[in-house]
């Protein structure tokens, strides 16, 4: 008998545990799934009863130092069709902010959510708006496009956003009072007509995703990309791990799981991010 | 042998065989009978095909190839609009094209040939197209993303009516639409939206398709016949040809044919989206019309539709016919009121009739470039859509995206004026007259705004729509979310002057006299604007204050070099329009212009050898635009208005513009020293600004380098470089193309007087350079290799080639490039 789907969350004893179960709980309603957590045991660790009452779910606990290698060998299950994880709001002294959701999300097979400290995921656990940068790469797009297609059915605004940067520069504006609304136009017609609007923007892509964000009052950040923090790529991504501020989905092109129903999907692409 | 080929295509097949027909008269009358099978006829070497005093063909049916054999039979056929592609040969001849099909000798041969014909015709099949590469453009329809692109890229329009390229079964992204020249409809909501826009007409091109299939449709742009074949190689194997009918604007027909089964007419007409509000649909047994109207305008389509069912396939066979009006509370004409209504004439005479009327607009102005096919296809690619969009009678508003698209609304810019009007002054002067006409019908409105703004004369609006008001949309959402104050309606007032320079450009090319009264007026209204408008400064100087010029990245400026340079020709050339017998007043008036023309600045800078762009230019900070970024790029949206403003980057040609249209107005040198300054200080943010830059580097002597510019220009469009092309082609750009290679690269300038200036500049890459034009009622073809420049001309024309006037007769002239320049071969 096929598990039922799930999404598995990482939580520890720290200030992003409420968050972060929260964050987990209100997608979990959104795609009309279950959710369960996960705790690595570290010393003076609250027992797994403890965290599963806090959490509002189940949480199992796992006694290892290998955190991250424990999480993703959990979070690559097969019933496991995303993962959430939180980040601290100070560094620990050894390991840079989003250390371990930067280490899972370049590793694991499924979308993973990062979410930082104090961060609501939308109002009274119900996801209102989410912004959906896109750098015109029909890679991307397909990457997203079945998420945003459940987003839109579930009554959530979907603000797609694109950023203008010198690596993805626009070569001619001839008349800015036509030519931002036709490029607004076809962007939205080719990358996703469904979804609500289209936000241009410009300056460092990240920079100008978070204040996007803001601005429109996004309780959600979806972001699709190829699981590569090389140098001079994803540069969203890096920032997301950085310097997080909204809860952010990161949909990792190479993670095809094959979704029941109402579930989301990522359709393996040829993604250049 | 291509087997859908229609009657034109046996036309060709019965030139080739002529000499064998003298050589066997006997078997006329057998060949005479399987032709009136085929309702048929053609003559040869200027002889009907009958015997003497017979008079039995119905003249309608006479085809007039009237052509000799072999190669020459080809050169008359591609005069017909049949490309060697269309035609086979019975029996092989040496020297012919690798593309005519070969059939075997014997008259049998022809015979089961002209069959085929018959039953082709007779079952409907879809003919094909010349493939020829040089003349040809693929739209693969692999890119679902690239759709709309390719309904652009497409379109098919007859100068008055464009059609875009959308699917017969449509497809959900899709933007299907047709629109009319000069009908527009009230914007609504606010910023841009509240402007006038294109009014949308009734559509014609669905056809119900099962399977319906929107990927992986190939389709073919025949750019030398205007037609638009999908080859059939769908899922659903639907192969259907349509084109909007040249010879008669507001025609249009296809022709489609599929498994049975799997193609039906469907509606024959449909209305566009919901908000038109006074849309009508109606149809009866044999005809369905439709009409779409606002209070600005009106078009009003009536179409037929055949189906036939020939055993396994299917055709379905439309044409439909519009017409449109302009003017509040008017009905347009109805279609069916016309003499060629639907359905009166047979697809495959509609289909020779349009191959002829491309045929012989690309007489005028095709171009080609030795060494470089795939460069001469993309500026063929230009020039088709110049043509296409642009009506040869009344008036012509001509919108920065032509017929091809909703962007830009249909708004007429100095695009039109300055970037497509000399093309159709050069190759087809009635297109280019149609676009003075609307300039001067709205003479008034111009008129009206230089009294609103408390000057003289006429002040034409940056953007125009059918009334000729300023249509400039107030505000725009930017880049960075916010809304951004739209200045350029009140800043931008060159215009004034690009439409007096496109007029007087007009004359340039034809001398049309019956045109001049008219345009002699525009040129004392647009003088009087700039006389009032200008200020004299303590010490006798004069100024043009708070401008914009065509870089729009700095505003407003004081003295903008465009702006003065402009204004001064303008004042110049309505002073020299002044004749004696003219009343004194007007006299007066024209010393007037001369003394402001005279005193107004024009930025030029003795010490430096060049323009300063405007007051304080040099002050800005002196930063190159490949310090920001590569070009070309839009570094206002990249980088934000108020960073670039602050510099020295500029959008586009603004002083090197001056240079372009009047490459007498800088001091000698001028030209190298301003090119040197503020080529690398040249953003390119703007599409008209590679072709014109091309054109500046050939006339400078850097041709290798104009020729990369070009390739840029040409491929605007076709590689979707803006990312907008699906919102409708760049006219203006298209319009550039022609003048780099006809003014920079082979430097031809009309003079006033009836003088053609030549004076060619090709990269290393070309081995010549064919051009087409008309200049002064005359036909001129003009040959250019590195060394050699041949003339033809079919009226005595005067040419001026390294400062020497030469007077051609008729005929063919050679000219050899030596250390003197260029003199006369064997001269």
């Amino acid at each position: 008998m096929t598990a039922m789907p799930r999404i598995l969350t990482a939580l520890d004893a720290s200030a992003t545990f409420e968050p972060t179960a929260r964050a987990a709980q209100s997608l979990a309603t959104l795609l009309n799934t279950r959710v369960t957590g996960l705790h690595v045991l570290e010393p003076d660790s609250p027992d797994a009863d403890a965290l599963s009452e806090r959490a509002g779910f189940q949480v199992e606990t796992v006694a290892s130092t290998d955190v991250v290698g424990t999480l993703r060998r959990a979070m690559d299950a097969p019933d496991v069709i995303m993962g959430v994880v939180g980040t601290r709001d100070e560094p620990d002294g050894t390991f840079p902010v989003g250390h371990v959701a930067r280490l899972l999300a370049e590793q694991l097979h499924v979308p993973l959510l990062v979410v930082p400290p104090g961060s609501v995921l939308g109002s009274d656990g119900r996801l209102r708006r989410t912004l959906v940068p896109l750098d015109g790469l029909a890679e991307t797009t397909a990457d997203v496009e079945e998420l945003v297609r459940q987003l839109m059915a579930a009554r959530v605004e979907v603000v797609l956003t694109h950023v203008f940067d010198v690596g993805h520069p626009p070569r001619f504006v001839d008349e800015p009072q036509h030519d931002y609304e036709a490029w607004r136009d076809e962007f939205h017609s080719r990358h996703e007509p469904g979804a609500n609007r289209v936000e241009l923007r410009r300056g460092d892509p990240w920079v100008a995703v978070c204040a996007c964000a803001h601005e429109i009052d996004a309780d959600l950040i979806v972001l699709a990309w190829s699981q590569d923090l090389g140098p001079g790529r994803a540069a969203v991504v890096r920032g997301a791990m950085a310097d997080p501020t909204i809860p952010t989905l990161l949909l990792p092109h190479t993670a095809h799981t094959p979704a029941p129903s109402g579930l989301p999907s990522v359709a393996p692409s040829m993604h250049s991010d | 042998v291509d087997p859908h080929a229609g009657p034109a295509w046996v036309e060709a097949l019965l030139v080739a065989w002529c000499r064998e027909l003298d050589d066997a008269p006997r078997r006329l009358d057998r060949l005479r009978r399987t032709l009136d099978r085929c309702s048929i006829a053609v003559r040869i070497l200027g002889r009907p095909l009958t015997r003497a005093g017979e008079s039995s063909r119905d003249p309608d049916r006479t085809s007039a190839v009237d052509v000799c054999a072999g190669t020459a039979a080809l050169a008359a056929l591609w005069e017909q609009g049949i490309g060697p592609g269309l035609v086979a040969s019975v029996g092989t001849r040496p020297g012919l094209p690798a593309r005519v099909a070969r059939w075997p000798a014997g008259l049998a041969s022809l015979e089961a040939l002209v069959a085929e014909q018959e039953e082709l015709r007779k079952t409907r099949h879809v003919p094909a197209i010349d493939p020829d590469p040089a003349w040809t453009v693929h739209l693969p329809g692999d890119d679902p993303l690239l759709l709309r692109v390719e309904e652009t890229l497409g379109a098919l329009a007859d100068g008055e009516f464009g059609t875009r390229a959308a699917l017969a079964e449509g497809a959900s992204d899709s933007d299907p639409l047709t629109v009319a020249t000069g009908c527009y409809v009230d914007g609504h909501d606010d910023g841009a939206a509240a402007t006038p826009t294109l009014l949308p007409g009734p559509l014609w091109t669905q056809l119900e398709v099962d399977p319906a299939v929107v990927v992986g449709v190939h389709r073919v742009l025949d750019l030398r016949c205007g037609l638009l074949l999908r080859d059939g190689d769908g899922l659903n194997q639907l192969r259907e040809l349509r084109f909007a009918a040249l010879a008669r604007p507001g025609t249009a027909v296809l022709r489609a044919r599929a498994r049975t089964g799997t193609l039906a007419g469907g509606p024959t007409l449909a209305l566009p989206h919901a908000d038109i509000e006074n849309g009508v649909l109606e149809a009866d047994e044999t005809l369905t019309r439709a009409r779409t109207s606002s209070a600005r305008a009106g078009i009003e389509t009536v179409a037929a539709t055949e189906t036939t069912v020939a055993g396994v396939a299917t055709s379905v066979e439309r044409r439909i016919v519009a017409t449109r009006h302009t003017g509040p509370h008017r009905e347009a004409p109805d279609p069916r009121r016309r003499p060629d209504v639907v359905p009166a004439l047979p697809f495959e005479a509609l289909l020779s009739e349009q191959r002829r009327a491309w045929a012989a607009r690309w007489r005028h102005a095709d171009v080609e470039i030795g060494g470089d096919e795939q460069l001469t296809r993309d500026v063929r690619f230009c020039l088709f859509h110049l043509m296409a969009s642009v009506a040869e009678t009344g008036e012509a508003a001509v919108g920065a995206r032509g017929l091809s698209g909703r962007a830009y609304r249909g708004h007429v810019f100095w695009d039109a004026d300055v970037f497509v009007l000399p093309f159709l002054a050069a190759t087809h002067p009635a297109a280019a007259r149609a676009m003075i006409s609307y300039r001067l019908a709205r003479l008034p409105a111009a008129r009206a705004a230089a009294t609103a703004a408390g000057r003289a004369g006429a002040r034409f609006p940056w953007e125009s729509a059918d009334e000729g008001t300023e249509v400039t949309p107030d505000f725009a959402i930017g880049p960075e979310g916010r809304v951004i104050a739209i200045t350029s309606g009140h800043y931008q007032e060159h215009i004034t002057a690009d439409v007096a320079w496109a007029a007087s450009h007009y004359l340039d090319w034809t001398d049309d006299r019956d045109a001049e009264p008219q345009i002699r007026e525009l040129l004392f209204d647009t003088a009087r604007y700039w006389h009032s408008r200008a200020t004299t400064d303590e010490t006798g100087q004069v100024h043009l204050r708070q401008v914009m010029g065509p870089d729009e990245y700095h505003f407003p400026v004081d003295d903008n070099a465009y702006t003065n340079g402009m204004a001064r020709w303008n004042l110049q050339r309505a002073a020299a329009a002044v004749v004696p017998t003219d009343p004194p007043w007007c006299r007066h008036e024209a010393a007037a212009w001369r003394r402001t023309a005279r005193n107004l600045v024009d930025g030029y800078d003795p010490a430096l050898g060049r323009h300063v762009q405007f007051a304080g230019f040099d002050r800005l900070e002196p930063v190159l635009i490949a310090e920001l970024a590569a070009p070309p790029v839009a570094a206002d949206a990249l980088l934000g208005a108020e960073r670039v403003a602050g510099t020295q980057v500029v959008k586009q040609a603004d002083v090197l513009m001056l240079h372009h249209l009047l490459p007498d107005a800088g001091p000698r040198g001028s030209l190298t020293r301003d090119l040197e300054h503020y080529l690398p200080r040249t953003a390119h943010g703007s599409s008209l600004s590679p072709g014109i830059h091309a054109a500046l580097l050939a006339r400078s002597g850097r041709p290798d380098e104009a020729v990369e510019m070009l390739r840029l220009a040409a491929r605007m469009d076709l590689d979707d470089l803006s990312q907008t092309t699906a919102g409708g082609l760049h006219l203006g750009a298209a319009g550039s193309v022609w003048q780099a290679l006809v003014h920079g690269f082979l430097g031809v300038r009309p003079q006033r007087g009836g003088l053609l200036t030549v004076d060619p500049h090709l990269p290393a890459s070309w081995t010549w350079v064919t051009v087409n034009l008309l200049f002064h009622g005359r036909s001129v073809r003009l040959r250019a290799g590195h060394e050699t420049l041949r003339v033809e001309t079919d009226l005595e024309l005067t040419v001026r080639l390294s400062g020497r006037d030469h007077r051609l007769v008729p005929g063919a002239t050679t000219f050899r490039l030596d250390d003197d320049g260029w003199a006369l071969e064997n001269g």
